[in-house]
């Protein structure tokens, strides 16, 4: 199985352990994912709240060059697939618009590129018995709270990604993991991520709410599939502890660590050492069988 | 760059705002675990995107 791979600016700062662990997760499973040459930024929230015909032209630029590699794309981050997905449904829906990206781009992009998480891969091309199959270690019973947050499930008519106000893709895989996945009611509620430099009262108060939650849920750790959530709920942690004097000391792992543990991948290639809050207590739970 | 640079969005938001202290506590930290790149990306495609640039600049200028 052969995808063009789109890994997003943050894979090569706040979030290169979610990069790493899913590029040694895809090896694992047999998922050859070919790096889109010369990639750019999606232009992320910026772009989006700049201009409509920026915001649709830079994730453009790549999925044109997808397009000439012949492959799907496949996306690790939930703002750049949400990004990329919003671009190819503003040209499909908006002519004068394609028109508009043709003209910025030099040639036409007709949004005729699918764009997948790798969640929607695992599930979907893998399944979940053939990663039982490969799996060499159990979560154990760990307690998992899966959280999606926004850029997966929302707009849906755009991300098209599971169920938007309950979404269990990520709950799928825990359970088959050998972990028991959390009913909880935060999975989709919006953490704050674009504020964590300019707003941080506000990030904290909302990491707070969710963090709560899990803890309260009985949750062991979260887990996660955007980078923007992983670092706000990670980091602000310490803020947290400062401003409410609550110690929560959760782990927040991307859901391709928590696989990566199971099929007996490397610590050190799962980047679990660049995570704040040390995961020590899921490594521990973690056993082989 | 084509590419996000974090310090840089960081620096110039820390000096557009004044915030100089907000944060810097984080900062050793994330520069240990390498989550934040010291140098900028210089992998994309930074043609295309100057060029998207002027294209977009010039499509906000002929609304006006």
């Amino acid at each position: 199985m052969k995808y063009a791979y789109y890994p997003g600016c943050s894979s090569e700062s706040t979030s290169r352990d979610q990069h790493s662990s899913s590029l040694a997760v895809a090896h694992a499973l047999g998922i050859d994912l070919v790096e889109i040459p010369n990639w750019s930024c999606c232009g992320a929230t910026a772009a989006h709240q700049t201009d409509r015909l920026l915001a649709a032209s830079l994730p453009a630029a790549n999925l044109l060059i997808a397009r000439e590699m012949g492959l799907e794309v496949v996306v690790n981050c939930a703002a750049c697939y949400s990004r990329l997905k919003t671009a190819n449904h503003e040209v499909t829906t908006h002519a004068d618009l394609r028109k508009k990206v043709g003209k910025s781009l030099g040639r036409e992009y007709d949004g005729s590129v699918k764009v997948r998480h790798l969640l929607e891969v695992l599930l979907e091309d893998i399944g979940l018995e053939t990663i039982q199959d490969r799996a060499s270690h159990s979560l154990n019973g760990l307690k998992v709270a899966s959280y999606y947050g926004c850029l997966l499930v929302r707009p849906p008519a755009v991300t098209r990604f599971d169920d938007p106000e309950n979404p269990i893709s990520m709950d799928r895989l825990v359970a088959a993991m050998g972990g028991e996945s959390l009913d909880w009611p935060h999975k989709v509620e919006c953490c704050g991520g674009g504020l964590s430099m300019t707003r941080t009262d506000v990030v904290v108060r909302l990491t707070d709410s969710i963090i709560g939650m899990a803890r309260d849920a009985g949750a062991d750790c979260i887990s996660v599939a955007c980078p923007m959530c992983q670092i706000n709920l990670d980091l602000r942690q310490s803020d947290l502890e400062k401003k409410t004097g609550r110690q929560y000391r959760m782990p927040i792992l991307y859901i391709s660590q928590l696989l990566g543990l199971c099929l007996g991948i490397a610590q050190s290639e799962l980047g679990l050492d660049k995570l704040m809050v040390s995961p020590s207590m899921v490594l521990n739970a973690v056993v082989a069988g | 760059f084509g590419r996000a640079y974090d310090l840089a969005v960081i620096g110039a938001y820390k000096i557009g705002t004044k915030t100089f202290m907000k944060d810097t506590d984080k900062f050793p930290s994330m520069l240990k675990k390498k989550k934040i790149a010291l140098l900028p990306s210089f992998g994309a495609d930074r043609r295309t995107v100057k060029r998207v640039f002027k294209e977009v600049a010039q499509d906000k200028e002929s609304r006006k």
